[in-house]
């Protein structure tokens, strides 16, 4: 079945443009930039923050007692609010 | 290793780069769609140190979102998606006042009032040289919307998927670029097509 000129059209244009090899070879070495990025950012975040946290005047175990407060604040539900209405009324 | 690596599937390329992060599964990856993503980026930014730049990005965006792929998708469906999108963003960023990009059904735009139904198989036969000064001529969005369905072969709910689009929304884009590819051939060529 011949293909459709669209696709013919697209055969052509990669016919036409070849990707340079030096192309190849700039991609990759942004992937392996991006792969040690982000090894670095796994390796070294964790002190990261441990720092930033001491600089800050906090020890490690303050983090966690930051997130596990047990009661969240909320504000106060509608129906306190209207007592506290009719109360001041 | 290069022989077995060539008969592994994308799925299982990404697989294994995921679980390894061997850089020869994506270098492998990259010879597989470079071509064509090189060439898609040719024929939408006109000039060859933009679609290198492109390429260049779009696979360091891939590298990046690999490990969120839909295994149940189409690899090349994907990269074509975020080809397109990454070439539209490019030409918007050069021209920001002349595209707008978007399905809006309301748009004022006088084709939309008139949609002439144009069928597929007057665009599907029509003459290379034509078609390519066609697709030149109407807005860069039109362009890739009739790409991804008669050059990619992609499905309607695909390109809702890669456009961020309903899918009726795109049924009415797909014919809305079909009349203004119309419109573009009657004013370059004169004659109308049949």
């Amino acid at each position: 079945m011949p293909q459709n000129s669209f696709k013919r059209l697209a055969e052509e244009k990669e016919k036409e443009y070849v990707p340079p090899p030096e192309l190849e070879q700039r991609v990759m070495a942004q992937i392996y930039l991006l792969q040690i990025m982000g090894k670095a950012v796994e390796l070294y975040m964790p002190q990261l923050v441990q720092m930033l946290f001491q600089m800050m005047g906090h020890s490690v175990h303050h983090i966690g007692e930051m997130f596990s407060q047990k009661e969240p604040i909320h504000p106060p539900s509608r129906s306190k609010r209207t007592a506290k209405k009719n109360k001041s009324k | 290793m290069g022989g077995s690596l060539d008969k592994l599937k994308d799925h299982e390329l990404i697989e294994k780069f995921l679980q390894t992060q061997d850089t020869s599964y994506f270098n492998l990856l990259y010879r597989r769609y470079a071509a064509k993503v090189y060439s898609k980026c040719i024929s939408m930014l006109k000039d060859e140190a933009r679609a290198q730049d492109a390429v260049q990005d779009i696979f360091a965006k891939l590298f990046l979102n690999l490990h969120k792929f839909n295994k149940k998708a189409r690899l090349s469906t994907w990269i074509y998606a975020i080809t397109y999108n990454h070439c539209i963003d490019q030409i918007r960023r050069h021209h920001k006042d002349i595209i707008q990009f978007g399905d809006n059904v309301e748009d004022p735009d006088p084709i939309a009032e008139d949609v002439q139904e144009v069928h597929d198989k007057v665009l599907l036969e029509m003459e290379l040289d034509r078609l390519e000064a066609v697709l030149d001529a109407i807005p860069p969005d039109d362009k890739v919307i009739l790409l991804m369905k008669y050059q990619d072969g992609m499905q309607i709910k695909e390109i809702a998927e890669a456009l961020d689009k309903t899918e009726s929304a795109v049924k009415m884009k797909i014919k809305r670029a079909k009349a203004k590819a119309h419109k573009a051939y009657v004013k370059l060529f004169g004659d109308f097509l049949r």
